[in-house]
């Protein structure tokens, strides 16, 4: 356990703290929209298709709006999405997922059944026909996308409830006369709190990504809003004017990265073998 | 007066498409108040599943076990009746059984709280009390167990059981995962504890010679039976089934003499294809035609020389018996 | 008097920790002759497995080794890695706790005896076969034959250590590393593969190292022991010597905690990590002789009898008896 946190540690440190920075730099440009953004991100007064230029940095798009605040208002809409997804994903994932693992019996095969038909759709493609159901619209976008994301959750909560409930340790608080659900609630759960947030951090950059995905499909924010994916969209219509796209995909790239970072350190934090057992 | 007392206890585990292993064949023993009671066999005897069936994880399929006189009952998924309370385990591995993440003290607190069912802080005094019983600093309360070497984990087991103020305890192999040195410290505090809170310990190892030095009464089991008890020093000194003698021979002496221990021809079998008759005759270098027919029960012995021959059905405490024609036939009373 | 088949001189061993390198062994000199079982005794961290595992030069990346260690004219510190190689293959061979680690799950024992045979001795597939099923017949294996089409989970754990036995004596090796190599096995099955390393050694006049904690195995096999403590030999000598008449309190003490007369008297404390030793005798804290200069000066190992050797300032054990002595 020596080696492994001596080889981990010293790399992912530097890329720990530039990931966290780029994160933290995001999430003030959301917070900070109207005082960074060199424009309104809807009005039309630029010249459409204007290069990247000292008046505007990021150029213009097809209507001569201002990319650079397009991009920084982009960042208000997918970030606090993203997070929102993520959080009632882990919620509704890993509450049914515990009750699954501490029930067992009918209530568990009912739930995992649901969950290997969902896993057995590809993801995208089940969050299309949802979103399509429900109507275009980035509320239905975050609806459509937590029903394909919960099951993993449910997945991981529940065999950490199993194996974990099977622990000595919580045999022995049982003889101690603490019921079923003491035990869970002190023993088990505070192990899983660990590995559900490094889960839930890796799946902040993959639920930027999704957000995008649905609305280059044009299934998720619709115009004239400002947002990343369907930025994105836009620009692969325009392939000439190369800064439409490039730009808010950037803008994905990094956030998207940045929580993937993140997500291996606090596991790293979380791995009883490499975190806190140095003490 | 017994605490514990197990009754012709069964256990067989069955398994679909597999033949039932009974892993406890008819086990009948008692343990006293301020006695430790050493139930020693080698891997597959059914020690372990004894230990569990005895506080209530695994179900008997036949017998009984009383605890302070009042039947016992499986661990369900409700709270365990409070009369139960009185009767802990110790496990094997001190890592497992210590929640990683949990401050000691908070654990042990647990044990302080589990009679009265109220939650108990870690700073408790009583907390601190039961850290001292075990030989620990009362400062330990405010660590995590992975500070702790395996002997002082151990310990930690111990106290944490303690705090709930028990009458009885099963300890299953609790040394066997640590060093010599800290294997004698918890044997010897596993005597001083007995003697000074007059605990009921069953102490369960493969281990013959840390049993022999702290237990009051031995009992050797094979392949899911008992088939010798008594008081330590008679059995060390004068064992009478011919396991319990291949036993007590194979262990190696530190004398520095270099004699080879003596070694059991064949292996344990396979406790789900049982032999007939009296379970260890293939490897018995006594073995006569009747053992191979009919199953001794463990029957009282007598110096011998005087034949008696009744047997009685729980052989129970310091009584001298053992599960052997050779023996029953000549010296049972 | 003849060369030594094993011969070390101070060897050290420095592992990289966490905060800079911990030296696990600590200036180690022994000898082990040809056919004669040399026992290492100590406890878990006392670095008498990381001795051998220097010695065939298995340790983790990072590690360094100084001193000097000659196999039969070889030095094993310094020879290439080809070189080594054979000698790890066909001169010194070794024998675990958990015999799996050197059986592989998904291969028949045959594959496994023969492909070794095949590999180190270049037999042809015939031959491998006969040479194999005699190994198994060496080491006690019912029925030979058919246990080179068995796989190594249909045996027991010590049949399985006879089987890892039996790999490690396939190119006739002089010198068997054996770690702990009865620690997992019941008692009665123990004595089984005590009897089969004793014939083994009396047959083929193959040296044994025999490292383990248990002094009682040690009684049983050795016929000289050293004893280790945090890094350190603390005592070595004959089986008797060691065993009858010791010299260091540390082994009084693990011969104490063993044996079957009188009281319980445990030793207390725990023996220090590689990262924690104290100064003086690593010993003396946990000693109930220890005086100042314990403390304060380190021990070598001296002679106090013939061939006994003893790292101990006081000598609490032995001195009355000298004195009592001509």
């Amino acid at each position: 356990m020596n080696i492994l946190s001596r080889r981990v540690l010293p790399r992912s440190k530097p890329l720990t703290v530039i990931a966290v920075t780029v994160i933290a730099i995001w999430l003030l440009v959301a917070l900070l929209a109207p005082v960074l953004a060199p424009g309104d991100p809807l009005s039309q007064d630029g010249t459409p298709f204007t290069a990247p230029s000292g008046a505007h940095w990021f150029g213009t798009d097809e209507l001569g709006r201002d990319v650079l605040s397009r991009v920084i208002y982009g960042a208000r809409l997918s970030l606090p999405l993203a997070l929102l997804l993520v959080v009632l994903s882990a919620l509704i994932g890993g509450t049914l997922g515990a009750l699954a693992g501490f029930l067992r019996g009918p209530v568990d095969g009912v739930l995992m059944r649901i969950c290997d038909l969902l896993f057995a759709f590809p993801g995208i493609v089940l969050a299309m026909v949802v979103a399509a159901t429900l109507g275009p619209g980035i509320t239905n976008a975050v609806l459509a996308l937590v029903l394909i994301s919960w099951p993993w959750y449910a997945r991981i909560v529940r065999g950490l409830v199993v194996s974990l409930g099977e622990a000595e340790y919580v045999t022995a608080r049982r003889l101690l006369g603490a019921s079923t659900w003491r035990a869970l609630l002190d023993d088990v759960l505070p192990n899983i709190v660990g590995p559900i947030l490094v889960l839930a951090t890796l799946d902040l950059g993959g639920a930027v990504l999704l957000l995008s995905g649905l609305s280059f499909l044009g299934l998720g924010a619709q115009a004239p809003v400002a947002e990343w994916g369907s930025m994105v969209s836009h620009g692969t219509e325009y392939f000439q004017h190369w800064w439409l796209g490039l730009f808010p995909g950037l803008a994905i790239f990094t956030v998207v990265l940045a929580f993937n970072f993140v997500g291996d350190a606090l596991r790293d934090v979380f791995d009883p073998h490499t975190g806190r057992a140095h003490g | 007066m017994s605490v514990l007392s197990i009754a012709d206890l069964h256990v067989d585990y069955r398994r679909r498409g597999r033949p039932t292993v009974q892993a406890v064949a008819g086990v009948s023993l008692s343990v006293e108040k301020g006695q430790i009671l050493g139930l020693v066999g080698e891997s597959g005897c059914g020690k372990s599943t004894l230990a569990r069936a005895a506080v209530g994880l695994v179900a008997p399929s036949a017998g009984t076990v009383e605890f302070d006189g009042s039947p016992t009952t499986r661990l369900s998924r409700g709270t365990r009746p409070a009369h139960l309370l009185g009767l802990q385990m110790v496990f094997q591995n001190p890592y497992a059984s210590l929640n990683p993440r949990r401050r000691v003290g908070a654990q042990i607190a647990d044990g302080v709280g589990a009679r009265s069912r109220t939650k108990v802080r870690a700073d408790d005094p009583r907390v601190a009390a039961v850290l001292e019983l075990v030989g620990l600093p009362t400062s330990a309360a405010g660590r995590y167990p992975h500070e702790f070497s395996g002997g002082q984990r151990q310990r930690l087991a111990i106290a944490r059981v303690l705090a709930a103020e028990p009458s009885a305890v099963v300890l299953d192999e609790p040394l066997s995962s640590l060093d010599a040195s800290a294997q004698a410290q918890i044997a010897s505090l596993l005597v001083e504890l007995k003697d000074k809170l007059s605990l009921a310990i069953l102490l369960i190892s493969h281990d013959l010679s840390v049993v022999r030095q702290v237990a009051d009464v031995l009992a050797v089991m094979y392949l899911g039976r008992v088939v010798e008890v008594g008081p330590t020093e008679q059995i060390w000194s004068d064992p009478r089934h011919p396991y319990t003698q291949a036993l007590i021979g194979a262990v190696p002496q530190p004398d520095g003499l270099g004699t080879l221990p003596t070694a059991l021809p064949g292996e344990v079998p396979d406790p789900a294809r049982p032999p007939s008759g009296c379970r260890f005759h293939p490897r018995c270098p006594e073995a006569i035609a009747r053992c191979s027919v009919e199953q001794p029960d463990l029957t009282v012995l007598v110096p011998s020389g005087r034949k008696l021959g009744t047997s009685i059905d729980t052989p129970i405490g310091t009584a001298r018996s053992a599960a052997c024609w050779l023996r029953i036939d000549t010296e049972a009373r | 008097m003849a060369e030594p088949l094993l011969s070390v001189e101070g060897l050290t061993v420095r592992l990289p920790g966490p905060n800079g390198p911990v030296t696990v062994v600590d200036g180690v000199d022994f000898t082990v002759d040809a056919g004669e079982i040399f026992g290492v005794a100590g406890e878990s961290g006392s670095g008498k497995t990381m001795t051998f595992l220097s010695l065939l030069r298995l340790l983790p990346a990072g590690a360094t080794v100084h001193g000097e260690a000659r196999f039969s004219g070889q030095n094993l510190l310094t020879a290439p890695a080809g070189e080594l190689r054979r000698i790890r293959g066909r001169q010194i061979a070794m024998v675990f706790q958990d015999p799996m680690t050197s059986l592989h799950p998904m291969l028949s024992i045959g594959r496994q005896l023969t492909d070794h045979l095949r590999t180190h001795l270049g037999v042809n597939r015939r031959s491998a076969r006969a040479r194999a099923a005699e190994l198994l017949d060496e080491v006690r294996i019912p029925d030979p034959s058919g246990a080179l089409r068995a796989y190594p989970h249909q045996f027991s754990g010590g049949m399985r250590q006879r089987i890892a036995i039996a790999v490690a004596l396939a190119c006739r090796p002089r010198l068997i590393v054996a770690d702990e190599p009865t620690t997992a096995l019941d008692v009665t099955v123990q004595a089984g593969v005590l009897h089969l390393l004793d014939r083994l050694r009396r047959d083929h006049g193959v040296a044994v190292a025999l490292i383990t904690h248990d002094l009682g195995v040690m009684s049983a096999l050795a016929d000289r022991v050293s004893v280790f403590y945090a890094g350190r030999i603390v005592e070595s000598g004959t089986r008797a010597d060691v065993l009858r008449d010791p010299g260091h309190p540390y082994t009084d003490a693990l011969i104490g905690a063993l044996s079957h007369t009188g009281a319980l008297r445990p030793l207390p404390g725990s023996a220090p990590g590689a990262a924690e030793r104290p100064g003086g005798c690593a010993f003396h804290p946990r000693c109930r002789y220890a005086t100042e200069r314990c403390a304060a000066d380190d021990q070598t190992l001296v002679p106090i009898s013939p061939g006994h050797l003893l790292a101990c300032a006081e000598n609490p054990l032995t001195r009355p008896r000298k004195a009592v002595a001509p």
